[in-house]
């Protein structure tokens, strides 16, 4: 092969490549991604992220894996849109109809349901085109039609910390008389020997549950399954959740001092002791007296 | 289903054959309602074991109870958190008084020959049932904290519609497993009731409670007993 030949073989080589690469360019610019939050949000409606990182973002990720809730990538090619849209929209009313999905998806995530976040109407489309529902047909990005089944948007009543705090403990009672959180939950920085152990800490609750509207929708829904049967007697009002909202919001690092259990296994061995010793002390003469040569005698002293 | 059956099933059954049985074992064999007590044969041991038992279980089953009687009050008693530390330490030593107790007299039972020879397979039955129970109040008050005050909230209303011939069992579905163990268990002891040494409950034994001490025992040396 000839100086000139190669010459020619190299430039299409390199024309080749470069040509490949823009095509490759091309397509990753126009094919909408699947997986990667860059992609998606280039063909999304904007406002579908913004749903999603507000409401969303605390229990899902979207091809980051599993938190508190599942990963949600690749979401329409294992769930119908309906199912979805339902379920984004009245969690409660879902589960409490015994859905079979449903029903798994609870047992799977530590019986942590999906709280109602009052996802409207106008948010629904945008947050559906965002889950990669944007090629059905069915999606539109345009407010549903009044008679949707949608729950209201809850009102976020603005709360007082101090007073949250107050009423996790039971220093204020719950106007319905319902238990103190302190009663089965733990949250950084309440009480000596700590908070509850029946249901889980709740420290990093507001981040979790989306901050003030998603934390608000779970305490107004209350639909954990040791709660409800309580709360939906005894339900919370809507400046107690506002304040309690506050107060969770103000305990956001897990500084629990550790060792909750052992201090009170160590009170309660003293106690032990104390009414041993009572015991001792008020039961000292029980073998002396007019018994006690009886005693001698059957012990064959 | 499962739950409708541990919840709304058992405890009527519990109670059914605890009356049923009760009547029936009075009737047939009215003498039994004792205790059938050991102090003859081991008195020494007996004292430690049996006060630390009787003392622990029964204000422990007696702040069970008060709580289903008086649930408003209470709750107002443990909405203070100092409160309800103070209640639940005093709860979990007054039960480590009763799991030291019955540990004590359980080895009794074991190890003393004469006190074992008398032991019937019901005693062991209950004995062992008692130990389970304990042992699983203590987990429970250390592992799914505070329960003098989620017990008001759950297993009360639970209680109480049971006593309207209304069983609410949603109260206690979602429960911990161990709390459900704990409390069929705690049926079981009522429906063991007529045939073990429990009947001495109903002899209304208040007066121990007060009474100068009695100290039981030979009026000379024992001889040798039989096995």
């Amino acid at each position: 092969m000839g100086t000139g030949q190669q010459a020619r073989v190299v430039r299409r080589q390199l024309i080749g490549a470069a040509v490949t690469v823009v095509l490759a360019l091309v397509v990753l610019a126009v094919v909408p991604g699947r997986s990667a939050g860059a992609g998606r949000a280039a063909v999304a409606d904007p406002a579908g992220k913004a749903t999603f990182d507000s409401l969303c973002a605390g229990c899902h990720t979207i091809g980051g894996g599993k938190k508190v809730g599942p990963d949600l990538a690749g979401l329409p090619s294992r769930s119908k849109l309906e199912w979805v849209r339902q379920f984004i929209l009245v969690p409660d009313k879902v589960i409490a109809a015994g859905d079979p999905i449903a029903k798994r998806l609870l047992s799977e995530y530590s019986n942590v349901p999906m709280p109602n976040l009052g996802v409207t109407d106008a948010q629904i489309g945008p947050l559906l085109a965002y889950l990669d529902f944007s090629q059905d047909p069915a999606i539109t990005t345009e407010p549903a039609p009044a008679t949707t089944a949608t729950a209201p948007q809850p009102t976020v009543v603005a709360g007082d910390a101090a007073r949250g705090k107050n009423l996790f403990e039971g220093g204020a009672r719950l106007s319905a008389g319902g238990p103190a959180c302190l009663s089965c939950h733990a949250v950084s920085g309440v009480g000596t020997l700590g908070g509850g152990a029946l249901g889980p800490d709740l420290t990093g609750s507001y981040a979790k549950y989306g901050g003030e509207q998603g934390l608000s929708s779970a305490l107004k829904t209350v639909s954990f399954p040791t709660m409800a049967p309580i709360f939906s007697r005894k339900p919370l009002t809507s400046s107690e959740i506002g304040d309690l909202a506050a107060f969770l919001k103000t305990a956001p690092v897990l500084d629990r001092p550790p060792g909750a259990a052992a201090k009170l296994v160590g009170f309660s061995i003293a106690v032990v002791g104390v009414l041993t010793l009572l015991a001792m002390a008020v039961w000292r003469r029980r073998l002396l007296g007019v018994r006690k040569p009886l005693v001698n005698r059957s012990r064959g002293k | 289903m499962w739950n409708t059956f541990l919840f709304a099933v058992i405890p009527y059954l519990a109670v059914l054959i605890a009356v049923l049985g009760g009547i029936w074992r009075y009737r047939t064999d009215r003498f039994s309602y004792t205790s059938q007590s050991s102090q003859f044969l081991e008195s020494r041991v007996l004292f430690w074991g049996s006060n630390a038992w009787h003392y622990g279980i029964l204000l422990i089953l007696g702040a069970h109870v008060v709580a289903m009687v008086i649930w408003e009050p209470w709750a107002s008693l443990t909405a203070n958190p100092t409160r309800l530390y103070v209640l639940e330490v005093i709860g979990l030593g007054l039960s480590f008084l009763a799991a030291a107790g019955i540990t004590v007299l359980l080895l009794r039972r074991l190890l003393v020959r004469r006190v074992k020879s008398v032991t019937s397979n019901a005693d062991w039955l209950l004995l062992g049932v008692l130990i389970a129970q304990v042992v699983l109040g203590i987990w429970i008050s250390l592992g799914y904290r505070w329960g003098s005050e989620w017990y008001v909230q759950t297993a009360v209303p639970w209680l109480h519609s049971l006593f309207k011939l209304n069983p609410k069992v949603d109260y206690m579905v979602a429960l911990p497993g161990i709390v459900k163990v704990h409390t069929v268990l705690g049926f079981a002891v009522v429906a063991l009731f007529p045939f073990t040494r429990l009947v001495h409950i109903v002899t209304f034994p208040v007066t121990y409670l007060w009474r100068s001490y009695q100290v039981v025992l030979w009026n000379k040396r024992p001889g040798h007993v039989r096995h």
